[in-house]
């Protein structure tokens, strides 16, 4: 392409993506100053690197980058196991295939806020859940399940939100493999896992790759899951940068979500590299 | 033994009868070809017999054992399918050993059995590249040769070469002919072709709405058609109907639309009111045989070796096939031609 062609191709995209670039720019761009002691609204702006020392040595970021790592990888990873099955499973069309496809994708039109609450009420001290389990006569009396430690049900509304993700970007892939390619791998000997294996995830493995990068940077930065039905003695990045903000501290929330974006930007890149690795790994055994 | 064996198979998809009460028996190192048109049931036999089906009703047997409800996984049977049915992500040499690694065949088996197939199908110059970088008649030599480094007892082919223009498809049946008998394969071959079908078969089996029409030879289907749709679907035919006015020994009369006719068979007539064939290239030019026909053409097309030129009689169209000699002009007002008696076929009868 010549330089007219490319200049007129950026002229086209600009409206779009170039508002866009521009908005988060400045974001980035402020969010980065911040954290260097730049934009300072509580005292002198200047360059330093104290706010990057001081999160750096607390305990309670340690803490937080660890947890909102748990909870981004295993959303990603438990989506994507749960939406292959399923995927394969749609793959053809059958009576009524249609409605559960549907139904199985719903999630996607379900405020994050609104499902959270829900399951709150689901789990609540006299929910439907406990009365459930004493009438079968596997509890005696309700328990606690709401805000629990292992942030379980932070993981069950993360993987419910974006299972249906996974699954449509996962449907579309699956269903670009012939029936014939399939076939010769069942006439050549392979069984059902050594088909998934050796075939589908490495014909699938970009939209796996997409699925799990969009749905880990969602997760990782949860902050609603997290704040209702997360566990109270946890923070996660983005609920600490906003307390961090709350209480005024704006560079430090600055370097919290500099480093969330840098995690998110890292992991993924990591978490792609590594689904592919383990998919190749996975077919030449 | 019979290596595959086919007994009393149905098959059915709902209300639709895909195959009705198919028998059928291919030897080792035969090359059968299932020939017939589009929704003759072919490709669901070959699928039946590959194990990708399971029949309604009825046997499948492999060198005697039942292998009805056996998985494709579990048979001994390769495929080459029409699409080729590449792994798009393998290279070809990958390709070509994921059969043998899913069966688990040690490394230095592996090599024996690659090496000769790699070298007979020319592919050593393609062993890094994947299937998107070859060429049709490539890939189709991949697909054969990963169905041939199995060595499986029988080899299926389903329209392998539907998807290659006509110079290769000419090239790449060859091929597979010489690499079948090389090997002694035992090989089912599905087409809708049927030159393809007379050039390659040992037998060829013909099939028409689910129903076997002919098993034979490509000599006997062609020279001794049982049915009209055999006769009309293996090279032309002129068929017509006939009554059986007499006949004695191997020779009878028969009343048709060209008049009375003496032919000469094997066989009984299947009734009074039957059905007759014969070739277009069966006409004996100005023949003073018996069975000499004087017509008047409607047109005339000349297709370089011979002349195709049709008439009308008793609102019937027929169509011979004539050799011009030099010089000979063939479109005349008036054409007389015999018809030998034993080129008149005796087909079914009337219903």
């Amino acid at each position: 392409m010549t330089i007219p062609h490319w200049l007129r191709v950026a002229l086209l995209l600009l409206p779009g993506v170039g508002l866009i670039g521009a908005f988060i720019g400045s974001v980035v761009f402020i969010a980065i100053a911040q954290s260097f002691g730049y934009y300072n609204l509580t005292g002198e702006s200047a360059f330093t690197l104290d706010d990057w020392r001081a999160i750096l040595d607390r305990r309670l970021f340690e803490r937080s980058v660890a947890y909102s790592l748990y909870v981004g990888l295993f959303s990603a990873v438990a989506s994507v196991i749960i939406a292959y099955p399923l995927a394969l499973w749609l793959r053809k069309p059958f009576p009524g295939s249609s409605l559960i496809g549907a139904v199985l994708k719903a999630p996607l039109l379900v405020h994050g806020l609104v499902a959270a609450f829900l399951y709150v009420n689901v789990i609540a001290y006299h929910g439907i859940v406990n009365q459930f389990m004493q009438w079968i006569g596997l509890w005696t009396g309700p328990r606690v399940l709401q805000n629990d430690d292992n942030a379980i049900g932070v993981l069950i509304l993360q993987t419910w939100k974006n299972m249906p993700f996974a699954l449509l970007l996962l449907t579309g892939a699956v269903q670009a493999i012939s029936d014939d390619v399939l076939d010769a791998a069942r006439d050549m000997g392979s069984g059902p896992f050594a088909r998934f294996r050796k075939v589908v995830a490495p014909l699938t493995v970009s939209a796996l790759q997409a699925a799990m990068v969009i749905i880990f940077i969602g997760a990782v930065a949860d902050y609603s899951f997290q704040a209702i039905a997360g566990p109270i003695n946890r923070q996660s990045m983005a609920q600490l940068m906003v307390f961090f903000k709350g209480d005024g501290q704006w560079n430090n929330a600055a370097v919290v979500g500099v480093s969330l974006m840098a995690i998110a930007l890292i992991g993924s890149g990591l978490l792609a590299l590594v689904a592919r690795l383990f998919v190749k790994g996975a077919s030449l055994r | 033994m019979s290596a595959i064996e086919v007994s009393g198979v149905t098959m059915r998809f709902s209300a639709f009868t895909a195959l009705n009460n198919i028998s059928a028996t291919v030897d080792e190192g035969e090359f059968v070809t299932l020939l017939g048109p589009s929704g003759c049931g072919k490709t669901t036999l070959l699928k039946l017999i590959s194990g990708f089906l399971h029949p309604t009703s009825g046997t499948i047997a492999m060198s005697g054992k039942d292998i009805t409800r056996l998985p494709p996984e579990a048979r001994d049977t390769a495929m080459c399918f029409q699409s080729y049915a590449l792994f798009p992500h393998l290279t070809v040499k990958e390709n070509l050993r994921f059969g043998l690694r899913e069966k688990r065949v040690p490394a230095d088996e592996q090599r024996r059995r690659l090496d000769p197939v790699i070298a007979q199908l020319g592919l050593e110059p393609q062993l890094d590249k994947l299937p998107n970088q070859l060429s049709g008649g490539q890939q189709q030599r991949v697909a054969l040769g990963r169905a041939l480094v199995m060595q499986p007892k029988v080899i299926l082919f389903d329209e392998p070469l539907s998807n290659l223009d006509a110079k290769l498809r000419e090239i790449v049946r060859v091929e597979i002919r010489r690499i079948q008998q090389q090997n002694n394969l035992t090989a089912i071959y599905v087409t809708h072709d049927q030159a393809e079908a007379l050039a390659m078969s040992d037998r060829i089996v013909i099939l028409n709405s689910g129903k076997i029409e002919q098993i034979g030879t490509p000599r006997q289907v062609y020279h001794e058609p049982r049915t009209s749709f055999v006769a009309d679907f293996i090279g032309s035919a002129n068929v017509m109907d006939a009554v059986v006015k007499s006949g004695e020994g191997k020779t009878w009369n028969v009343d048709t639309p060209l008049g009375a006719l003496e032919l000469h068979s094997e066989r009984q007539p299947a009734g009074r009111h039957i059905k007759i064939a014969w070739r277009p290239e069966a006409a004996v030019l100005n023949g003073n045989g018996p069975n000499r026909v004087t017509v008047r053409p409607s047109h005339s097309s000349f297709q370089g070796s011979y002349t195709d030129i049709f008439f009308a009689s008793n609102d019937r169209e027929f169509r011979v096939q004539l050799r011009e000699i030099q010089g000979e002009d063939l479109s005349r007002e008036e054409l007389a031609f015999s018809i030998p008696p034993q080129q008149l076929k005796l087909l079914e009868a009337v219903a």
